[in-house]
């Protein structure tokens, strides 16, 4: 069993043509802007959504391990520790205010679903792209899809944060085909502040990516105002990102499309900074563009 | 059980608001007395006589003048009293629209007068084609008059869609033509016809003179543009066609007295005039597109809401280089003008140029709706097999109003039949009693209580034999709407363009076609099929309820079975690409596709085909339609045309594309898909966008309707419509200007996912 959040068909973001995003679960980091909040964990995530709600308490009075309750001002609260998965509340909820997202599923339902778009990709170039969370923390898993992939001769994407072992990644290399491969912070300091990311890891996993494969690495860098939407740091990240062999990057604005979901998983989100314009980013392309990099503002 | 009908009430979808008639109330008055007279005269004549001497009391009395900026001559009023085709302007046939006798006898002012139109009003209601044909037709309980949504199946007399061959105008010309009308043995229909001629002389004689009249006070460069006008309709008038201008005019003009409104292939008709023009110096693309934004224009002046079919690009034209330089112009037309009419539409397939498709696209990104997208690969092998009829007769289709497709110049299509699938089911499963209103409504076919059917089988297959009972009420109607149309009348103008009423001496539907066709236009096909699958899996795969269960539900409207409902919501809908969901959707298509044609042959008929393709009537049904068992609440629109219930689909566009495109085009006559994108993502993701279309084209689709607008745009519009005079989106087989829809069709749009 594979532990997947959502599969989402017409991903225009994802990598080259028409693709088919299968996000896992699980994550090493745990960026503050993430977008996908609900992939970091390898368990279900149970999202509240609270205009929905009309404090009928179906969902409380189904609990059968007390993991929901409403205290007297009529506040939902949800016990992560006591709850078992069992999705009660959310078959019990009529007006789908509460949401599992999280679900085990078969190598094979997994592929039935991405193969309905076939010819899409056979049209456009496109394929798949096992997104996350942070695809190799279920390494077994994203090898068997990769592999059931490349048997029906699709196209592979692995949307990646470089965050696992080299050996890990010499696992599953014979079956990608394109990288997109975050690189969030030059400073190995800020970044493991920040996310709890190992930064030497990333950068050794992406300078073997580059020495052996640099045609197949998309460099993508998410620009986040109070940690790395600097001019200086984002010029010297990109000097180094060519000399180490990039030949792609992908300069991505902060958004804040997300933040709904970290209040529906009872969690606060951190950052206060506004949402980028794509031109907020132009001279940073246009200098990437200089250094000879083939860059693009958005994935 | 025959029924005492009521003529009175709205009989087409009228989105768009009329422009008011030129004459006083007075004058109007007088014409349609004018009109009834010479009707009551003729009435020991035979019926082209009598036709043609009516059109010579509204011809060309009711032509408009001419206003600032028209670059073509011809602008026509319509009373509620006249002669017509269609619904969409005046009436069928010899007509009297009575709802609007009635709002018009408001306007005037003495006793005297109203009690003119009483007279008129009485007159009428024994001699008005479409009465006649209802008071035959309609019944108590199973059919009801267009548009009353109380009935499962609606049924009207009406010519629409008529695409003339507008080619055989411009070779002959007027003067050839009445040469052509006089060359064989003479008939009373041939006689008819050449007089139509004449009058059209006589309209263009008044035009000339409408012109004269508009260039007192004309400055320099609006005398320019009148005198070529003026020039031009003289020379019309004698002779055929040599400038583009000129056959430009004369089509139009030939368009109005006909009373079509949809035009079709136009680039194949007016190319090489558009391309000889060009090449020559006469005039160059810019004037050209004057002449065009301004033939935009007085289309959209007409005001038909739902038609207005201009047609271009596609295979089996004998002018295609021609007819792109036409194209392009269109184009860009299209774009500036942003005018719901004409409903533009492009043809394409392999051989169709790249910057053709390039300038679609950048329309339709551009929020025009247009064009609509019909793909010749998948359409002309369908036409084929629907109609049965040779490849080169099936490259002549054309889509007309909401989509129904005809053959140029060969054949009538009109949908004079409307079926409610849905309300078909919902009386299935309630014992034959329309839950809307408790009225039995399933005529000879006993249905038993919804207990006895023991698999899921039994439910189908009843409902399929209830099915059958309507399907077999719908081609009597539409064979009979013919019988009482061609009673009535010839149709003098529209059966001179149309193959071969001249060669055969006889008039369009008195044998003169050489394709007597027919469409229905089905509704509710997605929520019937969505329901049953919802059925089946819940009651005989499932066993999580039983159908009386689901049913006592149904009749509750879900008030207090809300967990019944989102059960039934939660079931797989069709719009997602789900394999076993999907399939019921196809199988129940063909059932009634296949058993609607077959009728259409037994009965000697070119064809006779369904349509999925609907205006508005997807809502107003909804009105009068119970709840159902995908889960939908009494009174609640239903899918439009072949597409999902709005919000059903979830599944990202690929996948909604791959379940429209299941359906085989060959058994239907023209099917609509409507898909809704941000800017965003059609602009910024153009390439992938036009990949996935590809893609979805070469899987078999065979039609797509585009509508481009933002998140919030529609909502905004809502409560802010000052704002937003010209937001157009695709209703379904039509556009319209966003806030002049009713607030539930407002709702329905915004019900559909809109990706990106």
């Amino acid at each position: 069993m594979i532990k997947v959040t959502n599969i989402e068909r017409f991903a225009t973001h994802d990598g080259p043509g028409i693709r088919t995003a299968v996000f896992l679960k699980g994550c090493p980091l745990y960026c503050p802007w993430c977008a996908n909040p609900e992939t970091q964990t390898l368990h279900p995530e149970l999202l509240y959504t609270k205009r929905k709600c009309t404090g009928c308490h179906m969902c409380e009075n189904n609990c059968p391990s007390k993991a929901i309750h409403f205290d007297q001002q009529g506040v939902f609260h949800y016990d992560r520790t006591l709850c078992t998965n069992c999705r009660e509340c959310e078959r019990n909820c009529l007006y789908d205010a509460i949401e599992f997202q999280g679900n085990d599923m078969e190598l094979a339902a997994i592929m039935k679903e991405v193969l309905k778009d076939k010819d899409y990709y056979d049209n456009s170039g496109g394929g798949i792209t096992i997104s996350g969370g942070e695809p190799f923390v279920q390494l077994d898993g994203l090898i068997s899809i990769l592999e059931a992939s490349k048997e029906k001769g699709l196209d592979t994407a692995v949307e990646t944060t470089g965050n696992y072992s080299l050996e890990s990644l010499k696992r599953a290399e014979p079956y990608i085909d394109h990288y997109l491969y975050d690189f969030k912070h030059l400073d190995d300091q800020v970044l493991k502040e920040f996310t709890g990311g190992n930064g030497p890891l990333i950068k050794a996993n992406l300078n073997y990516l580059l020495e052996h494969n640099a045609q197949k690495v998309f460099v993508r860098m998410p620009i986040i105002p109070g940690f790395n939407y600097e001019e200086e740091l984002i010029k010297n990240t990109l000097d180094y990102l060519k000399q180490l062999g990039a030949e792609r990057v992908n300069l991505l604005p902060y958004h804040t499309l997300g933040k709904e979901k970290y209040e529906r998983m009872g969690k606060t989100y951190e950052l206060s900074g506004t949402m980028l314009r794509e031109e907020d980013l132009e001279e940073f392309h246009q200098y990437a563009l200089g250094l000879g990099l083939e860059s693009k503002i958005g994935g | 059980m025959k029924k005492r009908i009521n003529i009175d009430g709205a009989q087409n979808v009228e989105v768009s608001k009329p422009i008011p008639c030129e004459k006083s109330p007075h004058e109007q008055l007088e014409i349609m007395e004018a009109y009834t007279k010479a009707h009551m005269d003729s009435e020991e004549m035979d019926k082209a006589r009598r036709e043609i001497n009516c059109l010579k009391v509204i011809f060309p009395t009711m032509f408009r003048s001419i206003e600032e900026g028209d670059l073509l001559a011809g602008r026509l009023d319509y009373l509620p009293i006249g002669f017509g085709s269609v619904t969409s302007i005046g009436g069928v046939g010899h007509y009297c629209v009575f709802h609007k006798l009635r709002a018009f006898k408001e306007l005037l002012t003495t006793e005297e007068e109203k009690k003119r139109v009483d007279i008129l009003y009485d007159y009428w209601q024994e001699h008005d084609t479409k009465s006649i044909y209802c008071r035959d037709i309609l019944t108590e309980d199973t059919v009801g008059r267009f548009i009353d949504c109380t009935y499962p199946l609606m049924a009207t007399a009406r010519l629409s869609g008529m695409m003339l061959n507008y080619k055989r105008l411009m070779k002959y010309g007027l003067e050839g033509l009445k040469e052509l009308l006089h060359s064989g043995e003479s008939n009373e229909f041939l006689e008819c016809s050449y007089e139509s001629i004449c009058l059209l002389q006589e309209v263009i004689e008044q035009q000339i003179y409408l012109v004269c009249k508009a260039k007192a006070g004309a400055d320099q460069a609006r005398r320019k543009d009148l005198s070529l006008m003026e020039e031009d309709l003289r020379y019309i008038k004698e002779n055929k066609p040599a400038t583009f201008h000129q056959a430009l005019q004369l089509f139009w003009i030939y368009a109005l007295c006909a009373g079509v409104i949809n035009y079709g292939r136009m680039d194949d008709v007016l190319g090489p005039f558009l391309q000889n023009d060009l090449d020559s110096g006469v005039i160059d693309e810019d004037e050209a597109y004057r002449y065009l934004k301004s033939l935009w224009k007085m289309i959209e002046n007409r005001r038909t809401t739902v038609n207005g079919r201009i047609i271009v690009g596609g295979a089996g034209r004998d002018n295609p280089k021609e007819g792109d330089t036409f194209a392009r112009i269109c184009l860009r037309v299209c774009k500036d003008t942003r005018y719901v009419e004409p409903q533009f539409t492009l043809r394409f397939n392999q051989d169709t140029p790249k910057d053709i498709m390039d300038m679609a696209y950048d329309c339709i990104g551009s929020g025009a709706t247009y064009p609509t997208l019909y793909n010749d690969d998948v359409n002309i092998p369908a036409v084929m097999y629907a109609m049965r009829v040779e490849e080169k007769i099936a490259e002549q289709y054309v889509p007309f109003g909401c989509g129904e497709f005809v053959i140029q110049g060969k054949s009538v299509g009109t949908p004079n039949i409307l079926i409610n699938l849905l309300k078909i089911l919902n009386i299935t499963l309630n014992s034959g009693i329309d839950p809307m209103d408790g009225v039995r409504k399933c005529g000879p076919v006993e249905i038993p209580n919804c207990s006895e059917f023991q698999t899921f089988d039994q439910l189908y297959d009843k409902y399929k034999e209830l099915l059958d009972y309507y399907l077999d009420l719908s081609i009597e109607a539409q064979y009979h709407s013919y019988k009482v149309m061609n009673d009535q009348a010839s149709f003098l103008f529209t059966s001179i363009l149309m193959d071969d009423c001249i060669g055969r001496g006889k008039s369009v539907l008195d044998g003169g076609i050489e394709i007597l066709g027919g469409t229905n236009e089905t509704y509710g096909n997605i929520n019937s099929s969505d329901a049953l699958w919802a059925i089946k899996k819940l009651v005989y795969m499932d066993k999580k309820y039983t159908l009386p269960q689901l049913h006592e539900a149904q009749l509750a409207n879900f008030e207090g079975y809300e967990r019944i409902q989102k059960d039934l919501l939660k079931q797989d809908k069709y719009g997602n690409d789900h394999e076993e969901c999907d399939e019921l959707a196809n199988d129940l298509y063909e059932f009634v596709a296949k058993g609607n044609r077959q009728r259409g042959i037994d009965y000697g008929m070119g064809y006779f085909l369904i349509v999925i393709s609907n205006n508005q009537t997807n809502t107003d049904w909804g009105r009068e339609t119970s709840a159902s068992l995908d889960g939908r609440k009494t009174g609640v629109y239903l899918n439009p045309a072949n597409s999902p219930q709005g919000g059903a689909s979830t599944s990202g566009p690929t996948a909604c594309l791959n379940s429209l495109s299941k359906f085989n085009a060959k058994y239907h006559g023209g099917s609509v898909q409507n898909i809704k994108f941000t800017p965003r993502m059609f602009n910024k993701d153009r390439e992938k966008i036009k990949l996935m279309f590809d893609t979805y084209f070469k899987k078999g689709g065979c039609q797509l309707m585009v509508t481009v607008v933002d998140h919030g745009i529609l909502e905004d519009a809502q409560n802010n419509p000052q704002n937003y005079p010209d937001l157009i989106v695709r209703v379904a087989g039509y556009s319209a200007v966003f806030v002049n829809l009713t607030k539930d069709i407002q709702e329905e749009l915004l019900s559909r996912t809109l990706y990106d």
